[in-house]
């Protein structure tokens, strides 16, 4: 009886040491000896510098589609000038995450990539208003005005605009030229003196180029999050359903680029290369100062979640703005699924490489 | 007793208490009052926005008289807080506006409102159906309202709309939301709180109550007159109102937990408030269905309601089921739309005894 008794006593003496149990993983160093600069040279080279490039050159690409266009109006330029568009709008998606420095100088998300356009203002500007493609903050330029542009209405009416209303290539026109010279200055000033600093500003403080890669990656998730989904889907807005607000609308490559997003953002996680290659990336720092989720790597949880947030998208039917409309479950499921990956990034990484998030969602007002 | 079972008795309940207590030394360090009562509250902007509304309200209420002409521009001026135009009897201060808090989905709804009940407040003729005008209670003589062409008390849809779609949605949503509830928790600056505490008590002053309620029930605003008067039958007032408190001190004594535990009571209570007032004002209009006046003011009152319920991020029915009330009522889900002169009374007790269900108010639902 009493033996029973003592066994009973030890088993419970053995809840309270692990009821509050500390924690019992290895201790963190933040990985102070690991070799940042490499670690930012694959950024660079394999990363920063090539995307930017290749989004530079798709630019291009659509700009001199556009002259093509201008100088001969007919559907076969247009279909051209549409294809260069759904290219260099895919390129986008891999310099989005890393919309700091030059870019963030340049404006370079919101001259590009602010969404929904503001219609409204886009007529305004065809009927003759005033367009000022550098004027900050506006939502009637980049890819979602040349969405509407040439994808709103048919191939005829772009045609005939394209005679018959001066302003209509002037719009045009303005806004990829702003977009050209503004994604040129952020190459420059990465291949220049910002991109040779980046390699040097080792340590993990605000600031430090750790900090920014960390930083942009998590933030870029979350606005994937929230703006190509959680917004149109009414998952952050009370159910109250706003499909017109998904990225893309009218070329219906809503769910292509959120694809692409994703992957960007893995690949920017992994330290590969948009066409494959493996470097040294802030997964494999994870692995290095042994990071774990429960029992399993975080590298590995975090990559895994990748794979089921892209498998959710693929599920999904494009256009979006429909599905929002007759399937809205589907879309809120794979909005959960996308969900589950923030904590890891923006609270589990950070924490274990000693990097504080330093971004905020939305500078809100309070009275 | 023998000793050789006493040792092991006292063993275990000195194991016991090592188990209770050992894990509880920061969990317990902080005291939930019995009233509101912090340091360095602060609301001043919820206060100018329910004063806004009160004024709103008395000047649509002027229109039950036969004469008196609503402008909408002045309500559209007080909806956005345009001084000039507003023509306030208090002071308020520029940047604190009903219209930019309003749930940006539906905050340009109420133009038509305004609108509406301007136009209705023109007629010189008693309403009917097709027929806006003023209508007087025959069970009530002292009650007259102003009706739109298809019976609907404007005045009542913009005041519970707004409820609902501002006051509701700006405590539940936006200050309890993750947003707001991950703001700074730790710098105080003399004489002030936290931001997060700050952000907690606005959502308090949407409530409308006095910070020494209940035992102080003078001056109650909106929500805070509702949960009063719903009190008798729905006895939540306190779960309510303690939510508030216990969020706010868990809040100060930084236990996030506690806090959105606090939240979710406060979401629920709250939304049970909104459902009792829709139960009591269809059964309201249900009673005295054969008296124009009443009918049409409590089924504006009631849509009013149900409309509002769409508004918390934590309510228990879809925007689906909302709409499919509102539609049951009214014939339409969007204010322009719905008629309540082709309302039947079936239709009520049906939509009655549905949300009821929804909520398990079946059996208080024909007391409220």
């Amino acid at each position: 009886m009493s033996k029973l008794l003592y066994g009973f006593l030890l088993s419970l003496t053995g809840l309270y040491f692990c009821s509050c149990g500390s924690d019992n993983g290895p201790v963190n160093s933040c990985g102070a000896d690991y070799d940042q600069v490499a670690l930012f040279s694959n950024y660079v080279e394999q990363l920063i510098i090539p995307n930017y490039e290749n989004f530079h050159e798709d630019l291009q690409a659509l700009s001199l589609a556009m002259d093509d266009l201008s100088a001969m109006g007919n559907q076969e330029n247009l279909l051209l000038v549409q294809e260069k568009f759904r290219t260099a709008y895919k390129s986008w998606q891999w310099v989005a995450g890393f919309q700091f420095g030059p870019a963030d100088e340049q404006e370079l998300r919101s001259s590009c990539n602010n969404f929904p356009a503001n219609r409204d203002q886009i007529e305004f500007i065809l009927a003759g208003g005033d367009f000022d493609p550098g004027l900050s903050e506006q939502y009637e330029r980049g890819f979602p005005a040349l969405d509407y542009l040439l994808f709103k209405n048919d191939a005829e009416w772009v045609l005939s605009e394209l005679e018959g209303n001066s302003q209509f290539s002037i719009y045009m026109f303005g806004i990829i030229e702003l977009m050209l010279s503004r994604s040129e200055a952020t190459l420059q000033a990465w291949r220049g003196e910002y991109g040779d600093n980046f390699l040097t500003n080792t340590g993990s403080a605000a600031g430090s180029s750790l900090s920014l890669l960390i930083n942009n990656l998590s933030k870029q998730y979350e606005r994937i999050k929230s703006e190509k989904i959680g917004l149109p889907s009414g998952e952050l807005t009370l159910q109250f359903t706003y499909p017109e607000r998904v990225e893309a609308v009218h070329s219906g490559l809503s769910l292509a680029l959120l694809q692409e997003s994703l992957k960007a953002s893995k690949y920017q996680f992994e330290g590969r290369s948009r066409l494959g290659s493996q470097g040294m990336g802030l997964a494999e720092y994870l692995e290095y100062v042994n990071a774990k989720k429960g029992d399993q790597a975080l590298k590995t949880v975090i990559l895994d979640q990748y794979d089921l947030a892209l498998q959710e998208v693929a599920s999904l039917a494009e256009p979006l703005s429909e599905t929002i409309e007759n399937n809205t479950s589907s879309v809120v499921d794979t909005y959960n699924e996308i969900s589950q990956q923030v904590i890891h990034l923006k609270t589990d990484m950070p924490s274990v490489l000693c990097v504080s998030i330093t971004y905020v969602d939305n500078p809100s007002d309070s009275d | 007793m023998k000793s050789a079972k006493l040792v092991p008795m006292l063993l275990t309940s000195l194991v016991f208490l090592a188990v209770w207590t050992g894990c509880s030394k920061e969990e317990d360090a902080y005291v939930i009052p019995d009233t509101y009562n912090f340091d360095n509250v602060n609301y001043t902007g919820q206060l100018q926005r329910i004063s806004m509304l009160n004024e709103m309200k008395a000047y649509m209420s002027l229109a039950s008289n036969n004469g008196f002409v609503l402008d909408a521009d002045r309500l559209k001026a007080m909806y956005s807080n345009d001084m000039e135009a507003a023509q306030w009897s208090g002071n308020y201060d520029d940047s604190k506006q009903l219209k930019s808090k309003t749930f940006e989905g539906v905050r340009d709804d109420f133009a038509f409102c305004f609108d509406r009940i301007a136009e209705a407040s023109q007629s010189t003729v008693p309403s009917s159906n097709g027929q806006a005008g003023r209508v007087q209670s025959t069970v009530n003589p002292d009650k007259t309202y102003l009706l739109d062409a298809n019976g609907l008390e404007q005045a009542q849809i913009i005041q519970k709309g707004l409820m609902g779609a501002c006051f509701y949605y700006q405590a539940t949503a936006v200050y309890m939301g993750a947003e707001k509830m991950s703001a700074d928790n730790s710098y105080r600056e003399e004489g002030s709180a936290t931001l997060m505490e700050h952000y907690w008590d606005e959502a308090f002053g949407y409530l409308g109550l006095p910070t020494d309620y209940p035992t102080n029930v003078e001056g109650l605003q909106f929500w805070g007159s509702y949960l009063e008067k719903r009190n008798a039958v729905l006895e939540n007032r306190e779960d309510l109102y303690n939510s508030l408190i216990k969020g706010r001190a868990a809040i100060s004594a930084n236990l996030l937990g506690d806090r959105d535990e606090a939240i979710e009571t406060a979401r629920h209570e709250w939304e049970k408030l909104v459902v009792a007032c829709a139960l009591h004002y269809l059964n309201d209009s249900y009673e005295h269905f054969e008296d124009l006046a009443l009918k049409a003011h409590g089924l504006s009152e009631a849509i009013g309601f149900i409309y509002s319920l769409q508004f918390n991020p934590s309510k228990r029915i879809t925007n689906q089921r909302v709409e499919h009330y509102l539609a049951a009522i009214g014939g339409a889900a969007s204010f322009p739309e719905m008629n309540l002169y082709a309302t039947s009374k079936e239709d009520l007790l049906q939509v009655r005894d549905e949300l009821a269900a929804d909520y398990g108010f079946e059996e208080l639902k024909s007391d409220f």
